[in-house]
């Protein structure tokens, strides 16, 4: 199909959709850095974190307008609850209901880290992990659910967004390999057999 | 949070078993911490003939007022939430 | 470790360690029963004689028992049927300490004696005996079997591992609930351990045989002590009341006082004293305090003419060291770090800057752990240098002063 026959809105959605996918991985990305205890060139630590904080509250607030723009649009069936719940949806059930899965992740891992302290480190790590799960959903729906999910140029942003995750992954196995070679090197140097005064 | 009122005795102390010496909260806290060649908190400044500060393990580190907001944001922003800051209305006696 | 068989006292009978180790007839034949009076009756008793812990921490064994019934009448409150825990402690982690392991096996009825009043006066209804598989935890075990039928409150033996942490309080109600015996963090500074929620009392053996002393209106013994010497095993001897260090030297080997230049007094995370200092304090922590050291947990470490002080230091705080539970950072990280650079003194090399790069690390460690693990280590390197100044001038220019190749 072509741009000029599209309303605004169904534009509107479809680039905020592009947008998402570029921001999400940044947000995955600035996450893993932030677990590595990496710094980003002269960006300090805590900032690293707030970058990845803001990129997060920032992706929510255009998943409101990507969700609100398709709903608004009329032109395909998918309601304010389809959006919400998954595999409701009358338009490609499967892709949509992928992305409402996403869309309840990502509302959860923003929930439960602005409430962190009260929730405790345990419990909030534990849905955080989630993330991993959130990322592949919204790619998937992305290529099943948009209108040119499978154009060679937005195939080639997927692969350049999954290279760019992986890559954040590897430095951080690298930064952690390092560290525990370093605390193996101050593992105890012998046996522990007591033996009275040391001589 | 920034809002409340500054404590006048505000103490922080560290769940060491917590602690990744990732060295957030000395970023954010300059003014009271600085971190040890492994990343892990150390109070800031100068100690004994220039022998590192020793942390006071009961007590806690004292907080000067005018960081307690500081503090707070540290304690919040620890990646692993391994910090706490105790202000005079919750202190044990 | 090899135990010389415990020394005669200098004077009066053997009250903690008499030889042979009697039966439970001979006990009680001894010292009479246990009375077992009521739990406020075994409180103020207690408190009357001014009991302390003797693992090590000097600690009321009142206050002890007051926060054990306090936290007990909560976690009641919260769920009945939740009565507190006591525990034996003869888990003697400290390497150059050997006094739990001479008592327990020359007592074990004097120690289970105490136990049955600890459990009464903090209303226990199960008792364990924790300590490292060995000699003495068999006399313990064969004592408790044969008294079973007598007990009012059951025992139950808890074997580990032989390790540094394993006697921290924590890591006896860890063990006691079926986990592995290391430390965990406390619910707040100075709050009973807890087993499964219900609160844990936890004493030093010897502390129990005192108790069982001071209940039965007996006079309290002298200090029970372990002298160890580069060239003598660790010794466990139980000294006249108000010995001094000299006393308990003399009594190890009569020649010992004489040929000590210094003394690690308290254990390994103890305090380096030199002779001069250390001889004529009494064994308590009132006569120790005012050269800042304590006898912790009765140990007294010499270091004789022709010994390193430093090198001992060395292998002392390697062992510490190797003994971290690698829970917190600075511990794990700062310990080896201390003990590679103590190393490095004693050896003769590292000179003036390696000895300000030590003096930094000591600093690093204080205060910085879940345990007072590394304040230890900490409190022996210090006093080694404070001890010893001529030593560690001779070392920083590459020799050593005793110790001739
Ligand atoms: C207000 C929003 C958020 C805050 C304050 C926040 C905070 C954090 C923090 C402090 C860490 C470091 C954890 C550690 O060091 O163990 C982290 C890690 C991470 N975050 Fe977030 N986050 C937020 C939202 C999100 C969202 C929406 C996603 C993804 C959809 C995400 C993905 C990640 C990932 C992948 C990691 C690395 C996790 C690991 O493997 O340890 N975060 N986040
Ligand atoms: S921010 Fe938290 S984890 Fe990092 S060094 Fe400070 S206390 Fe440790
Ligand atoms: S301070 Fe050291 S020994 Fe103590 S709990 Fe931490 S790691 Fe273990």
């Amino acid at each position: 199909m072509d741009l000029i026959a599209a309303s605004p809105l169904w534009v509107l959605a479809r680039a905020t959709g592009v947008v998402l996918l570029v921001l999400l991985t940044l947000v995955l990305s600035l996450g893993v850095a932030t677990s590595a205890g990496l710094r980003l060139a002269r960006v300090p630590r805590f900032a690293v974190q707030l970058l990845h904080r803001d990129a997060a509250l920032l992706a929510l607030a255009l998943l409101v307008v990507h969700v609100g723009t398709v709903v608004a649009d009329g032109y395909v069936d998918v309601g304010p609850l389809a959006a919400l719940v998954p595999f409701t949806s009358g338009y490609a059930p499967v892709w949509v209901g992928l992305g409402a899965l996403a869309l309840d992740l990502l509302l959860a891992l923003v929930v439960t880290s602005l409430l962190r302290a009260r929730l405790g480190q345990r419990a909030w790590r534990a849905v955080h992990l989630l993330a991993y799960a959130t990322w592949p959903l919204a790619v998937v729906h992305g290529l099943g659910a948009g209108t040119d999910g499978t154009s060679p140029w937005l195939l080639g942003l997927d692969a350049a967004c999954a290279a760019l995750l992986l890559a954040a992954l590897g430095v951080r196995t690298a930064t952690r390999a390092a560290r525990r070679a370093e605390a193996d090197a101050t593992a105890p140097r012998r046996p522990l057999t007591p033996a009275g005064a040391p001589r | 949070m920034s809002g409340r009122r500054p404590a006048a005795d505000a103490r922080l102390t560290v769940d060491w078993t917590a602690c990744e010496g990732r060295g957030v909260c000395a970023e954010l806290l300059p003014e009271v911490l600085t971190t040890d060649p492994w990343g892990y908190p150390l109070p800031a400044g100068p100690g004994p003939d220039g022998t590192p500060r020793p942390w006071p393990r009961r007590d806690g580190l004292p907080v000067a007022p005018a960081s307690v907001a500081d503090a707070r944001r540290a304690v919040r922003m620890c990646p692993r939430l391994a910090l706490r800051l105790e202000e005079d209305a919750r202190r044990r006696a | 470790m090899t135990l010389l068989p415990p020394a005669p006292a200098p004077t009066g009978a053997l009250l903690l360690l008499p030889t042979p180790a009697p039966r439970l007839a001979d006990h009680v034949a001894r010292l009479g029963p246990v009375p077992l009076p009521a739990a406020d009756a075994v409180l103020d008793v207690v408190r009357a004689g001014g009991l302390r812990g003797r693992g090590g921490a000097w600690r009321s064994t009142a206050a002890k028992m007051d926060a054990v019934r306090a936290r007990a009448a909560r976690a009641r409150a919260a769920r009945p049927g939740r009565a507190p825990l006591v525990a034996a402690n003869a888990a003697e982690g400290e390497p150059a300490s050997g006094k739990d392991a001479a008592l327990a096996t020359a007592s074990p009825h004097l120690v289970l004696d105490g136990l049955q009043l600890a459990a009464r006066a903090v209303g226990a209804e199960h008792a364990v005996v924790h300590g490292h598989p060995g000699p003495a935890l068999d006399a313990l075990a064969a004592a408790a079997a044969e008294r079973a039928p007598h007990d009012p409150v059951p025992v139950r033996l808890v074997a580990v591992p032989r390790a540094y942490v394993a006697g921290q309080e924590t890591a006896v109600a860890r063990a006691a609930e079926g986990g592995p015996a290391l430390p965990r963090p406390r619910p707040r500074d100075g709050a009973p351990a807890e087993v499964a929620g219900a609160p844990a009392l936890v004493l030093n053996v010897e502390t129990l045989a005192r108790l069982a002393l001071t209940v039965r209106g007996l006079p309290a013994p002298g200090p029970l002590v372990t002298v160890s010497a580069p060239d003598l095993p660790p010794r466990a001897l139980e000294l006249r009341p108000g010995a001094r260090v000299r006393d308990a030297l003399a009594a190890a080997d009569a020649d010992l006082p004489g040929r000590t230049r210094a003394v690690l007094v308290g254990g390994y995370a103890g305090t380096w004293l030199t002779a001069d200092a250390a001889l004529d304090r009494e064994l308590s922590p009132e006569g120790l305090a005012p050269v800042g050291a304590s006898p912790g947990a009765g140990v007294l470490l010499a270091a004789t003419t022709g010994t390193c002080v430093l090198a001992t230091t060395a292998a002392v705080v390697r062992y510490l060291a190797d003994s971290s539970a690698r829970q917190c950072g600075p511990c794990w990280r700062g310990l080896p770090h201390l003990a590679g650079l103590v190393e490095e003194l004693a050896a003769g090399r590292g000179g003036p800057e390696g000895l300000a790069r030590l003096r930094e690390a000591v600093g690093l460690v204080v205060g910085r752990g879940a345990c007072a693990h590394p304040d230890g280590a900490a409190s022996t390197v210090a006093s080694a240098l404070a001890a010893v100044p001529d030593d560690v001038a001779a070392h920083l220019a590459g020799r050593c002063a005793e110790v001739r190749p």
